[in-house]
């Protein structure tokens, strides 16, 4: 509660980001991150109240750009959006002129001549918000692209933390699963280590390769040893098509060796948080019974997923900054 | 018969041992004659070289033309003028066109579009397989015959080794090289760069560099067992570097050409996602790099070639994954190179040239690349005093996807020589130092 307060006080201090777009966590200082947690405080009072609604972004239009399929993040921001009093469009790519050969520029150019204030993007391909950023005059906001970065989602996951710890200063967070591929886990290892959280990392040396160490995180391929004082543990969505490549053997195999089940659960501090960024792999990464225990996090994630939207929507456009 | 004087240069001639203040006397296409000094009665054009270097014009063992199929990008036309402006007099056409260049028909297209278009000479290589497909060996006797003067599948390497081992021994008679393009289709996958800590970082799939090492061990060691002549294109990893210098030591007929983008940049220059910096092979790290480069130093990589590779600027104008690869470099490379290695004091001014004349030469053609008398007068004159911003006047590609593109260099084309014939000329890079000593241009920069 005095955390809330602090942060609502932060919010009315009109501190704005000094940026047009949001791509990635990588770039951002700690400070910028803590602004953004900071107002996603206040949001999420807002969230949980009777009138869910502010006029924060009156008149302005939000434009849902989503070239992969995600009901969830694409109906998270579409709720944010909603709820600061933004036009919401959701562009639908399967049906548009873009599946006719239409370029990527063409089409978001098209979209910002429409009157978009803020385009949210997710991308099959890397860097792919970060062209457009740098080629159009509306915001861009990264709903994930390729493998690179998914930083909304690391704010969210950040914000979950701190609201149960306080703090994510001399945590230790594990991370499982195939984060060669994972935006969530290159966001999330930015976020964390700058937020000031130890972070390992748990997968085979096919989905977790030694180099991330250069990145300033551990690196273990052993889960019990992974997860030891553990106060947090992330578990990722497991590609099945990465099995096709032959970056691991079977789902059989990769539950054996990387599932997290009651037991292994005890190997983290009695009192970790477990954490996913859905959807889940039920019985694969993680069981439904550990899903569903007191110290599941994974419901508080999409709850906060909302109110972290708002405070980037709000602190991209609808802040003094414009 | 008509002659020209070229007069007060600095001739630098790595070939003949050559590095003087000479005038170089041209009658009829050839260089007749190269003298402290030569009258200028004795032509009937007189180009005053004052403060210039005169070298043999720069061979360039892979290029891509583009026609035909891809005229939108480059043309024989426009990729004859973008290598005279780099000072390029010859240049080998890869034959990844569409269709592939891999009948005699599509050699002779090739000769007689360069005959009628191009700006300087062109060495069309042709395919080694039909359509680039690895399968079915193409009529490399009668290819030769028809006038390519090598073979690759440049772009499509060849995954078999039972068949790469028969074309080895098959061109082994024919006395061409096979050019190969050394990657392992499956290691790269839909790899996109160097794998390392910046593709981690960026979230873009790599391409290890055991990907090219492995089909540059392989090839040389077929290259042993068959006696057959290979070259290793544009080699980028250090592995590579080390699988040549050991099939030279033990006496594999393997030679090799690194890129100047190779020899200057690494995977750094990918963040951003900056498809200018998008190729294969791909940049590799900063210790690949200083392995190329000491491995050009010390022979193991014979000479310098652009892998010019034409891409209209709308294809390139993309997300990373979905640019083509490849960049412009005939423009560049001379500049670029002079910049980084001569300018620094790391190379002379003859290393760099001996690197892309006459070390080239030796591997495809012995009568080109050298100011030897009786030579075609393939010549270029070469401007070192001025920093320059490269900009878009120095292009004479149709396409425009170079990475140098605003940066300040030094060392640049004043006039580029075909047969006598002046096909490229900057009026700026002449006259700047008349007042220059008359003696060793080379030796006098800063």
């Amino acid at each position: 509660m005095a955390m809330a307060k602090k942060a609502v006080a932060t919010q009315s201090a009109a501190a704005t980001l000094q940026r047009k777009d949001l791509i990635a966590i990588e770039p951002m200082s700690r400070e910028e991150l803590e602004l953004i947690l900071d107002n996603a405080v206040g949001f999420k009072d807002i969230v949980t109240r009777t009138v869910k609604k502010v006029p924060t972004l009156r008149g302005k239009m939000v434009v849902n750009l989503f070239f992969e399929n995600s009901t969830r993040t694409r109906t998270s921001f579409e709720v944010a959006a909603r709820r600061l009093s933004a036009d919401v469009i959701n562009f639908d790519v399967a049906t548009s002129s873009v599946n006719k050969g239409e370029s990527l520029l063409d089409t978001v150019e098209t979209i910002e001549a429409l009157g978009a204030d803020i385009v949210v993007i997710r991308h099959a391909s890397s860097g792919a918000q970060q062209f457009l950023g740098s080629r159009v005059a509306a915001s861009i906001i990264n709903a994930g692209d390729g493998s690179h970065e998914h930083p909304t989602q690391a704010l969210l996951d950040c914000f979950t933390i701190r609201e149960d710890k306080g703090t994510l200063d001399g945590l230790k967070i594990a991370i499982i699963g195939d984060i060669l591929h994972s935006r969530v886990a290159r966001s999330n290892i930015w976020a964390m280590t700058k937020l000031g959280a130890k972070v390992t990392l748990i997968g085979p040396p096919t989905l977790v390769p030694e180099r991330f160490r250069d990145l300033g995180v551990e690196v273990c391929h052993d889960l019990k040893t992974g997860l030891r004082r553990a106060d947090v543990v992330y578990t990722l969505r497991i590609q099945l098509e990465r099995q096709a490549k032959n970056l691991f053997p079977s789902t059989k195999e990769y539950r054996l060796l990387y599932g997290i089940d009651k037991e292994r659960l005890k190997w983290a501090k009695s009192d970790a948080l477990v954490m996913h960024p859905g959807p889940a792999n039920i019985g694969v990464e993680i069981t439904r019974d550990v899903m569903t225990c007191p110290r599941s996090r994974i419901n508080e994630q999409v709850t906060n997923g909302v109110a972290a939207r708002m405070a980037v929507l709000y602190l991209l456009r609808g802040g003094a900054a414009k | 018969m008509t002659r020209t004087l070229i007069s007060n240069g600095t001739v630098i001639d790595p070939a003949q041992g050559i590095h003087a203040q000479l005038d170089v006397l041209v009658e009829d296409g050839r260089v007749l004659d190269m003298q402290r000094t030569i009258a200028a009665e004795q032509a009937a054009e007189v180009i005053d070289a004052s403060g210039l270097v005169v070298a043999p014009g720069f061979v360039d063992l892979h290029v891509h033309l583009r026609e035909p199929g891809g005229e939108g990008a480059e043309t024989i036309a426009s990729g004859t003028r973008a290598a005279a402006f780099g000072g390029f007099t010859t240049i080998y056409a890869m034959p990844n066109t569409n269709p592939v260049c891999d009948t005699q028909t599509g050699v002779a297209y090739v000769l007689s579009r360069a005959a009628s278009e191009g700006l300087v000479k062109v060495v069309p290589i042709a395919a080694v397989t039909i359509g680039q497909q690895g399968t079915d060996l193409t009529n490399l006797g009668a290819l030769k015959d028809a006038g390519a003067g090598a073979f690759s599948d440049d772009g499509h390497p060849i995954m078999n080794a039972e068949i790469m081992r028969r074309v080895l021994e098959y061109t082994r008679v024919l006395e061409r090289p096979v050019f190969e393009h050394c990657e392992d289709l499956n290691l790269t996958g839909q790899g996109v760069m160097h794998e390392g800590l910046v593709s981690l970082q960026l979230g873009l799939k790599g391409i290890p560099r055991v990907s090219e090492s492995i089909i540059v061990a392989r090839n040389v060691a077929l290259a042993a067992a068959t006696g057959g002549h290979i070259h290793i294109c544009h080699v980028s990893a250090r592995e590579s570097v080390e699988a040549i210098r050991e099939g030279k030591r033990s006496g594999v007929r393997v030679t090799a050409e690194v890129t100047p983008h190779h020899l200057t940049m690494t995977d750094e220059a990918v963040r951003g996602y900056d498809t200018h910096a998008k190729m294969k092979p791909p940049l590799c790290a900063e210790e690949d790099r200083l392995a190329l480069v000491a491995g050009l130093e010390d022979g193991t990589i014979d000479c310098i070639a652009t892998d010019h590779a034409p891409h209209s600027s709308t294809a390139k104008n993309n997300v990373f994954d979905a640019a083509p690869f490849g960049i412009i470099g005939m423009e560049s490379a001379f500049p670029v190179l002079y910049t980084t290695f001569v300018e620094t004091g790391q190379w002379t001014l003859d290393f760099l040239i001996e690197r892309m004349t006459n070390a080239p030469a030796k591997i495809v053609d012995r009568r080109i690349g050298s100011l030897q008398t009786g030579m075609p007068a393939d010549i270029v004159l070469l401007e070192m005093g001025t920093e320059y911003t490269f900009d878009a006047s120095y292009i004479g590609s149709k396409s425009s996807n170079c990475p140098w593109l605003g940066q300040r260099l030094k060392g640049r084309i004043a006039a580029t020589m075909v047969d006598g014939r002046i096909v490229h000329r900057r009026e700026d890079a002449f006259g700047g130092v008349k007042t220059a000593p008359r003696k060793r241009a080379a030796g006098k920069r800063k």
